[in-house]
């Protein structure tokens, strides 16, 4: 009898809880969002995607609930089934870890990605998901890389929780092959061990993958690797420290596309009749300063091909 | 002679011309490098310039940088210093780069942007190898005045070298003469050479010369007088060597207060002025003498054998009239013959030790190990002997004293131990008595409840049960907790913020007196403690304090530094203790709270303070107020 | 930019007049040199100084001293031409046949590389992955070219898309633009900022010298025929002797050891003649591409 009163009272706590969690305006459906912490390129993508909803006109028909959780297995986890209980209309995912956290959880919810490298190798698949995927091409990365330096040992940072990450590690393997060079991981398991993975290993280039807890730590990477005069290339965008060079997806763009579909699934299309594209625009950005100061021959092709020059 | 000066100044002269060369070669370097900056410097102004489509300036660039290069390469392929080198390294390396940067620039169409950025790199680097050849400049100025100098010098040094090729020529004539007279005089010479040698103490030298006759013979008995001199002066060497061994090792006898390090000292002392294989000493003990451990040369069984009646010794002792012993040959005259036969003895020496004509030991010295004991050997013996029996006497000074001290302890341990059973007894009694108390009234109520009838007055006397019940449970709680030997939990505290929370908890009993509370609290740093053992100890002084006070007064509460201490300090203005009594406030079970108290607060209390490192002192005017004072030290540190 | 070469030319006639009448009309230093264009290929700096004694030993056997100058930019070579006044230049495919019907210059001979050929082709190319193997699978893609200029990069793809029925790229692709370069077409093919380029061949061979992951990732869906590359022009008023005098100082170049000097350090093997016929192919493909060389 007690028992169940206090379940009854439970349960009108939770609708009460969730009626403050859902905005007043009736007509705004709410997007969950999972933004994970501390890195820049799902920053970008989600600033272009609100420009564009807003350029468009579509600003007042959402309300954004964001999740800014660690890129960790459980913080990733745990914002997912935050997002689901609060019973969100639309959710939306930047990058494949995150992705694949949500996906764990069977939302009946649909779920829009972007930033994700290769939905397929990155094992996302669902009937209510569909998204942005950034795929480019990593060999064109190290054809740049080897335009500016000699590369015998290339250090591969990378994260063996994260499917993509585990994905890109394997490409740059059969890559190495090609080119007779040798790769070097380096496995962000144990995040404890990266100042001294980073200060021990041989390599004469250092590349990042795309893995969010690769890139929540991309600044002190940047800056050990800079200090040991060690080239770097990362596939993901940074802010104030920035690579060598960058190859990425140019979030600008996928953030357009994801508001395409977005504005789409707003209007009753359900997202498992819009196809997954690919956003084939790259951003391609050339440290010139660093490649300087490292002593580095600068290479004219990347000055030539570069979407932006990093020089003073 | 002069073609010879007239050589040497011929090459000095080609040596600075020579320097002279690389002079001109230098400024050579200066001249391309300023052409290397006129190039760079017009192309880069046709770099901000030009538009975007080329005309006769894309020529004036090609032409330039083409200069750029020859200038650039015309430097590397002379001789330069190293430093000069690298720069030029450098240089070319920019160069190519910038060749690269405006191939570029100049053949790509495509973009305005792209152009631009292109443009953009390559001021940058036409920029740096402005730079570059500034930082050249630099050294390549430097080298020069460093070498117009020295070939400013070296031309100074060929005037030089001619006039010297005079002097010199002259005094070569000289030498020449000298050395045909020497050659008659040589042996004399050398005799005089030999004779200064060996004043300057190189004995043994001797003269060489191929001189016969007179002079020959003077030579040979010159020689034979330097060797027997060399001979005479190794053996004084040899008497000072020992001699400063035999010094060092009686300074460490007077050092050294140990028996064991005395044998130690003595034994290898002994080895190292006498060089013989077995070294130690004999010592008597009972009826006979006994070699001690540790020795030179000798194992523990070996030790074992070396027991001799002292008779036997004595014998020989007064047979040598108190002479040391030495036995080359016939070993069986040694007292402790038999021993040595089996330890492989062929030579003794043995030397006494005596202290106030009394023969205290033997040192035993066997097998030299250069031939056979001599009177040298004896003599520092002899000396070392005195001061051993000296620093025996003093060894067994000091183990008498320490074995007085040792029993001096022990009775003072004992004594202790007897006012500790006393302190047990009394505190046994004193807890029987103060539990006694509250027994005996629990006992006499309960005895008042069976006559009684009337609920009421069975109520009254059941609440003086129980709290006559808690008063003794109170008791052992705290006398457990007195007992109890608790762990320290050490934590950074802030005293003053401590205080404060007591004096919260003190205020609150204090509504309805007329005592007032003054704080002084002094900038204190932060230091390790237990706070909650510590809070306990403030709350029971100040409870005391306000106890004493009965109802009005002022409780001070200040807090100081003293050296690297903390002082604590809790003042009343209540009635004081007496003075016989003031030395007993810690012990246990002392109360002056009457029946109030237990006794217990302030040796718990006590017992706290002292587990930090810290004390407790009192003061006190009977009739005035007391001040209790917890001295803690700012650094803690484990008690060892 | 009309403006401004509007301004020259009209310093440039004030200069002349100036000159002339200031000095007498006599054959000075600059009217003596003979001036030829060379079309970038490489570092442009190390493409002259390569150039160095081969301009010595044309000086020596014409008479009159031989300098080598850049044409620079594709779209800039014949306005260059004329700006500086070049005697002759070495012309590429397509600009070689504007350059006959703009400036009316005349060829005179081109060099033989050392594996024989004296042409040149285009390749039309996607990224493997792209999964485009033929025209249908094209619409809507991106495509990068070199330059409206090239025979090779642009309008051999042109004339390859027309005669399988595609007359209107620019809107058959979804984006089409130039990239000013052959390398800088195959980078954005691979790269994926394009999916189909057009491109010499003999640059692509090149860049997969140096690296082996090239060929793994390209495609090649079309080849162009042979065209001829490289051609040395003159203009037409320069006087038939000295023409002959410097086609016999070209042609003779392999049969003298000062000759084969030369031509080793340039990298060719020798010199073979050149006439209007060898443009045919040219012509033909531009008319295939719908382009018509005189506008």
């Amino acid at each position: 009898m007690l028992y169940r009163i206090v379940n009854r009272i439970c349960g009108l706590l939770t609708v009460v809880a969730l009626l403050c969690l859902i905005p007043s305006s009736a007509k705004a459906e709410t997007i969950g969002l999972i933004l994970t912490h501390g890195i820049y390129e799902y920053e970008r993508i989600h600033d272009s995607l609100v420009s564009y909803l807003k350029k468009e006109g579509h600003a007042d028909r959402v309300k954004f609930l964001i999740q800014r959780p660690y890129p960790d297995p459980i913080a990733l986890g745990n914002a997912s089934r935050k997002l689901i209980v609060a019973d969100v209309d639309i959710i939306l995912t930047y990058g494949a870890a995150p992705t694949r956290a949500m996906l764990r959880e069977r939302p009946r919810i649909p779920v829009l990605y972007a930033g994700v490298y290769e939905p397929i190798a990155a094992q996302i698949a669902s009937k209510n998901a569909t998204g942005v995927c950034s795929k480019f091409n990593i060999s064109s990365l190290v054809r740049y890389l080897r335009t500016s330096t000699t590369i015998n040992n290339l250090g591969v940072v990378y994260y063996s929780a994260e499917k993509e990450s585990t994905h890109q590690m394997q490409e740059l393997q059969d890559i190495s092959k090609k080119y007779g060079f040798e790769i070097k991981p380096l496995d962000l398991k144990y995040k404890t061990d990266l100042h001294t993975m980073l200060n021990d290993v041989e390599a004469d280039a250092l590349m990042v993958t795309s893995s969010p807890a690769a890139n929540s730590s991309l600044p002190t990477i940047l800056r050990i690797a800079t200090s040991r005069k060690i080239p770097t290339a990362s596939l993901l965008t940074s802010d104030k420290i920035t690579a060598m060079i960058t190859l990425s997806s140019d979030p600008v763009r996928q953030g357009e596309l994801l508001g395409g579909m977005l504005v789409k699934v707003l209007n009753g299309t359900p997202p498992q009749s819009i196809k997954p594209v690919c956003s084939k625009k790259i951003e391609l950005v050339y440290n010139v300063k660093d490649a300087n100061r490292m002593g580095l021959k600068i290479s004219m092709d990347l000055v030539t091909e570069a979407t932006k020059l990093i020089n003073k | 002679m002069f073609f010879l000066g007239a050589g040497i100044s011929m090459l000095y002269m080609y040596k600075t011309t020579g320097n002279l060369q690389s002079v001109i070669d230098l400024h050579r370097v200066e001249i391309i490098r300023q052409d290397l900056v006129i190039s760079a410097q017009t192309v880069q102004s046709n770099l901000y310039t030009f538009g975007t489509v080329f005309g006769q300036e894309l020529d004036v660039i090609v032409d330039n940088v083409i200069d750029l290069g020859d200038s650039a390469n015309r430097c590397l392929s002379c001789h330069h210093s190293k430093e000069i080198t690298e720069k030029l390294h450098e240089v070319n390396a920019i160069v190519e780069q910038y060749e690269n940067a405006l191939s570029y620039l100049i053949t790509t169409s495509a973009n305005p942007e792209r152009i631009e950025r292109l443009r953009a790199v390559a001021i940058n680097i036409g920029g740096s190898l402005l730079t570059k050849t500034q930082e050249m400049a630099f050294i390549a100025g430097q080298e020069l005045s460093n070498m117009t100098i020295n070939a400013i010098k070296e031309i100074q040094h060929s005037r030089v070298i001619l006039i010297v090729t005079l002097v010199l020529s002259f005094f070569i004539a000289l030498a020449i003469a000298i050395t045909m007279t020497r050659q008659i005089t040589e042996p004399i010479y050398e005799l005089v050479n030999a004779t200064r040698r060996i004043k300057a103490g190189e004995f043994g030298y001797t003269a060489t010369s191929a001189a016969t006759g007179e002079f020959g013979e003077l030579m040979e008995s010159f020689n034979d007088m330097s060797i027997s001199l060399k001979e005479s002066n190794q053996k004084i060497m040899k008497n000072l060597h020992n001699l400063s061994n035999l010094y060092s090792t009686t300074l460490t006898f007077h050092a050294i207060t140990s028996k064991a390090d005395i044998y130690r000292e003595l034994s290898f002392g002994v080895a190292e002025i006498v060089g013989a294989e077995q070294c130690g000493l004999m010592l008597p003990e009972g009826e006979d003498f006994v070699h001690m451990s540790p020795a030179v040369g000798l194992t523990e069984d070996a030790i074992a054998l070396l027991r001799v009646p002292a008779e036997k010794i004595l014998d020989r002792y007064r047979h040598t009239k108190r002479r040391a012993m030495v036995i080359n040959n016939g070993i069986e005259a040694s007292p402790t013959a038999e021993a040595d036969i089996t330890l492989g003895v062929k030579n003794i020496m043995l030397v006494w030790v005596r202290h106030k004509g009394d023969l205290i030991g033997v040192i035993r010295v066997a097998n030299k190990k250069t031939g056979e004991f001599t009177e040298e050997d004896v003599h520092p013996l002899a000396i070392l002997a005195n001061n051993l029996s000296v620093a025996l006497e003093n060894a067994k000074l000091y183990e008498d004293l320490r074995r007085q001290m040792w029993e001096l302890k022990n009775a003072q341990e004992q004594l202790v131990q007897a006012a500790k059973l006393v302190a047990i007894g009394e505190l046994a009694s004193n807890v029987a008595h103060e539990i006694n108390n509250p027994l005996t009234s629990i006992l006499g109520y309960a005895e008042l409840i069976k006559e009684e009838t009337d609920i009421e007055s069975i109520m009254k006397d059941v609440e003086i049960i129980e709290n006559d019940s808690l008063r003794a449970r109170d008791i052992v709680h705290q006398l457990l907790e007195f007992s109890r030997k608790r762990s320290l939990e050490m934590k950074r505290i802030n005293i003053n913020g401590l205080l404060t929370e007591v004096i919260g908890l003190v205020s609150l009993q204090l509504k309805d007196t007329q005592i007032v509370i003054s704080e002084d609290f002094a900038d204190i740093p932060a230091i390790e403690g237990d706070p909650n053992q510590l809070k306990q100890v403030f709350l029971n002084i100040i409870n005391n304090a306000t106890f004493a006070m009965q109802n009005e007064g002022t409780l001070g509460i200040a807090t100081s530094i003293k050296d690297s201490t903390i002082h604590i300090s809790v003042s009343d203005t209540g009635r004081g203790i007496p003075r016989e009594v003031i030395s007993r406030v810690f012990e246990p079970f002392f109360s002056t709270k009457k029946e109030k108290g237990t006794g217990i607060g302030l040796s718990v209390s006590y017992k706290i303070i002292q587990s930090h490192n810290g004390r407790i002192e009192v003061e006190s005017q009977e009739g005035k107020g007391s001040t209790f004072t917890v001295i803690l030290p700012i650094v803690f540190q484990s008690p060892a | 930019m009309k403006k401004l070469s509007a301004l020259a030319k009209a310093l440039a006639i004030a200069l002349l007049i100036a000159a002339a009448v200031v000095l007498p009309r006599s054959s000075s230093a600059e009217d003596d040199v003979f001036l030829i264009g060379l079309i970038p290929e490489e570092n442009i700096f190390r493409a002259i100084q390569k150039h160095r004694p081969f301009e010595a030993y044309l000086s020596k056997k014409i008479g009159v001293t031989v300098k080598f100058t850049i044409l620079s930019r594709y779209g800039d070579i014949v306005d260059r031409f004329v700006a500086r006044d070049m005697d002759g230049a070495f012309f590429g495919i397509y600009t070689s046949a504007l350059a006959m019907e703009k400036l009316g210059v005349e060829p005179v001979a081109r060099p033989v590389n050392l594996d024989g050929s004296t042409t040149a082709r285009g390749y039309l190319f996607t990224r493997k992955d792209s999964g485009i193997r033929a025209i249908e699978d094209m619409e809507d893609k991106r495509a990068a070219f070199v330059d409206k200029a090239t025979a090779t990069g642009y309008i051999f793809a042109v004339a390859y898309l027309s005669e399988n029925g595609i007359k209107k790229p620019e809107s058959f692709f979804s984006e089409y633009y130039f990239t000013g370069s052959h390398e800088s077409t195959i980078y954005a093919v691979l790269d994926g900022r394009a999916d189909i380029g057009a491109a010499k061949g003999r640059v692509m061979d090149k860049l997969s010298a140096k690296d082996p992951m090239l060929k793994e990732e390209i495609f090649i869906i079309a080849k162009s025929g042979s065209l001829p590359d490289n051609t040395l022009m003159i203009r037409k008023d320069i006087e038939p002797e000295m023409k002959q005098k410097l086609r016999d100082a070209l042609l003779t170049l392999d049969r003298n050891p000062e000759g084969a000097e030369i031509l080793e350090k340039l990298g060719i093997k020798k010199f073979v003649d050149a006439s209007r016929e060898n443009f045919g192919a040219v012509n033909e493909l531009a008319v295939k591409a719908g382009i018509d060389i005189g506008e």
